[in-house]
Formats: structure tokens, sequence, C-alpha cells
């Protein structure tokens, strides 16, 4: 094993290994990236299960392409893209990425800071699937991934205004969630 | 720009987030690739499969009608073979070898490692008869006993004998002489062949005899369904005329009933 991961040290090395279509090189990366590659998933599935199935997917595009790469930029940038258009598609095979205009705007600014201190991503994770599918994947991609509105509009087939509208709602749908969150541990904490 | 707080709270805690998958993962992944490479596997060499089974009915399926288009010839050769007188000019050399003995006409035919050798059959046997016949040294030491048969032949005025039966044997090459051989011929007992035979009139088993070789002449070959319509469909090729009885059918005389119920209906 020790003897394994001295081979792998080296990225390229790895990816060598990896477009050999070698299954050592195959389960170190898996080793290395699926728990990173996991959250990525839930973050746009929602569902931890499903977010399962979609991260083999996008392990198996990975391994199928892993041709295609040609060392130019990061290479775990690379395979978080499959990874989030694996999870895209999946949604659009669903159906789940649904404008949604009606949703409440947030009243009051949330304690930012607080929350910064307070909640580990667990906790965030878990807020960020709460939101509505069409929300979370604009929220994903342009707040977390750093896409523009363009791309995003692009990628989903909706407009730039859609997506603008879509993140604004859903910042407002986190902000509440996070103010819910922070009254509920003050109020724990007076008890 | 300065980020929105939300954004950049969410952006730092969860774009390094990490969720241990379930142990059940890896194997479900490992089993997925197997899978699509069986897939693949399939995809690539599928066609050619195909195609590699499609070819081998294809030629097994002429084979099988190139067998059915030549058998025709082949029994009409076989017949002419039959009939050919050259085939007793090829053995004459044996027969003139033969020890002379007052024979008739007819003919033995005695297949010996696939070399014909034809002996005469003396007409007038009384219960048992010797015929001594020179045949080639080899003959004689790989077959000794050789089985021959008497074609059925019918002498005007004498009784007859429609089919006999001889043995012929080859006694060991004792004799200091290996070009000649004796072979002795053990007729059934006369008398009783003599009785079966009165009981038939010599006209009469002529008639049958070459009634029966006739008909086996004569006789359709048994073909299947499919060859026939395909004889047919080769016949309207080659504009010859084209037999429906074979076929199954009669386009004429469906058509002619099409025709008459249509003016039933109009009547």
């Amino acid at each position: 094993m020790v003897k394994i991961l001295q081979l792998f040290t080296n990225e390229s090395q790895l990816v060598k290994a990896l477009q050999q279509g070698d299954a050592k090189a195959q389960r170190h990366l898996y080793d290395k990236y699926s728990a990173r590659f996991l959250a990525v998933c839930v973050r746009y599935v929602g569902d931890s299960m499903e977010a399962e199935d979609v991260m083999i997917e996008g392990f198996m595009k990975i391994f199928e392409r892993i041709g295609q790469y040609r060392g130019e930029g990061s290479f775990e940038g690379w395979m978080r893209r499959l990874m989030t258009n694996e999870a895209l598609m999946y949604l659009r095979s669903r159906r789940q990425i649904e404008v949604e205009l009606d949703a409440p705007e947030a009243q009051k600014a949330a304690n930012v800071e607080w929350a910064d201190a307070a909640l580990d991503a667990s906790e965030l994770l878990t807020i960020v699937a709460k939101l509505p599918t069409g929300y979370r994947t604009v929220f994903n991609l342009y707040a977390i991934e750093g896409y523009s509105h363009a791309e995003i509009a692009e990628q989903l087939g909706i407009t730039e205004s859609t997506s603008k509208s879509q993140l604004h709602r859903a910042r407002g749908l986190l902000q509440e969630m996070l103010q819910s969150l922070e009254t509920g541990s003050r109020n724990v904490g007076n008890y | 720009m300065k980020k929105n707080p939300i954004d950049d709270l969410f952006s730092r805690k969860l774009r390094e987030a990490e969720l241990t998958p379930r142990a059940e993962a890896w194997e479900k992944l490992q089993m997925r690739q197997q899978t699509k490479q069986r897939r693949a596997v399939w995809i690539q060499w599928g066609p050619w499969l195909a195609a590699a089974g499609v070819s081998l009915l294809l030629i097994a399926g002429w084979l099988s009608w190139k067998d059915e288009a030549v058998s025709p010839t082949n029994t009409q050769m076989a017949q002419n073979t039959t009939k050919n007188p050259s085939v007793n000019s090829l053995s004459k050399p044996v027969q003139n070898q033969a020890v002379d003995i007052e024979f008739n006409k007819r003919q033995v035919v005695v297949q010996v490692e696939g070399k014909s050798v034809v002996a005469e059959s003396k007409n007038n046997i009384e219960n048992e008869q010797q015929v001594i016949q020179t045949t080639a040294p080899q003959i004689a030491q790989t077959m000794p006993q050789v089985v021959q048969e008497a074609k059925p032949s019918v002498e005007s005025g004498l009784p007859t004998v429609e089919t006999t039966t001889a043995v012929a044997q080859a006694t060991p090459s004792v004799e200091p002489k290996p070009t000649e051989k004796k072979v002795v011929l053990q007729l059934p007992d006369l008398t009783e062949m003599e009785r079966v035979a009165s009981t038939m009139t010599p006209n009469e088993s002529v008639t049958t005899s070459t009634e029966l070789e006739a008909d086996f002449l004569n006789k359709p070959r048994k073909t299947s369904k499919m060859a026939k319509v395909w004889q047919q469909l080769k016949n309207a090729k080659s504009g010859e005329k084209v037999d429906w009885d074979e076929v199954g059918f009669n386009p004429n005389k469906l058509i002619a009933k099409a025709t008459g119920k249509k003016e039933t209906n109009e009547k």
C-alpha cells in the first residue's frame, strides 16, 4: 500500500496511470477525492443517496475521459467540472431545474459573522439542500463554483435575468434559514 | 467587487467540504464499470459476430441448396454408368483371363476395393458349380470372401432364377502361381430356387423388374417445399414454364377467384 501511495504522489504520474486504465490508480483517485466530490453532488442533488449514485457516475466519466485531460489547468478543477456536469445532467433528466419566482424574500439580514463561527460545513450543506432545486443550482454555480450569470444561463437554458433573480431569492432563503438557526441556538443557550 | 457575505460564507465553508461515501459505493462503481466494459465489448464485436453468424447461415444454406441441385445429376450419371456398355469393355482384360466355361450373357459385377471385376456365371448350373476365375493376386489377398450378386435375367424357354446370390470364396494364396486364384461360387439350392421361380412366369418377372426400374428412374426426387418453389422461381427467371402446382398456389386462379367474387358482389 505504501508502495502504491509512493507511486502516485506526483499528480502527473497518477494521471498517466489512469490514462493506462490502471485499477490501482483508479482506486487511489477514488480514495482521495470521493468525499469531496460526494459533498459537491449533495450540494446539487440534495439527497445523499442519489448524490452517491451521481458521484459514482461522475467517477466513471472521469475514468472514461481521462485521455482528454491534457494537463492544462488544475486536474481537480477538471474533475470537479465533470462532477458538476454529471449532477446537472441528473437534475435535467429528472426535470428538477424549474424556475421558481414566488419564493418569499428575506426580511432581515442574517448575522453572517455568527454563522461563520458557529456552523460547520455539514450544517451548511443541510441548509443548501433545503433550497428549491432551481435556486440551489444557480446559487451553487454562481456563489461556490464561480460561474457568471451568462454561463449559468447558457448551461441551464434560462435567461441571465432569471439566473440573477434565482440567485437573489436563493440568498434570501439562505439568510432566513441562518436566522432561524441563530434564534434557535440562542434560545437553547438561554435555557 | 466585494463578494456577498452569504456567498462568501457558503463558498468558503462548502468548497472544500467532504462527506465520506459508504463503503459499498466503490463496489458499486466497479460493478458498473464491468457492466459497461461488457456492453462496450458487445457493441464492438456484436455486429461482427452477427455478420459471421449470418454468413455461416448463408454458406450452410448455399451448401444444402447446392447438394439438392447436384443430386439429380448424380443419379442420372449413375444410371448412365449402369447402362453404359463401356463399363464392360473396361473390365474385359479380367474377363479374358477367366477360365473358359460356357457362359451366357449374364454378368456379375464384383466390387473389390473400388475395382470392378466382371465375372460371368453359367446359366445351366446344377446344384453346385465351381467356377475358376482368375483375378489379380492383391484382390485375392485382401478379400478372401466376395459376395456376388447376380442380375436377374431370363432366357427364353429355360427355367430361370430371378435373383441369384452367389458367394465367391477365394482360397488363400497357397498356390505357387500368384497370378491365378480359385474362386468357388457356392450357389444356393437350385431346386428351391426353381420352385420359387416356377410360381412366376418369365414374362411377368421381366415386366415387373423393368417396371420397377422405370419407376425408380422416373420417380420424382423428394425435395423440400422451399426447393420446389426455388426451382419454379428459377424457371420464371429463365423464361421457362412455371409449374404452379409445385409452388402450391396459382396466382391466375387466385385473381380469377377474387375478380369473380367482386363481380358477384357487384351483382
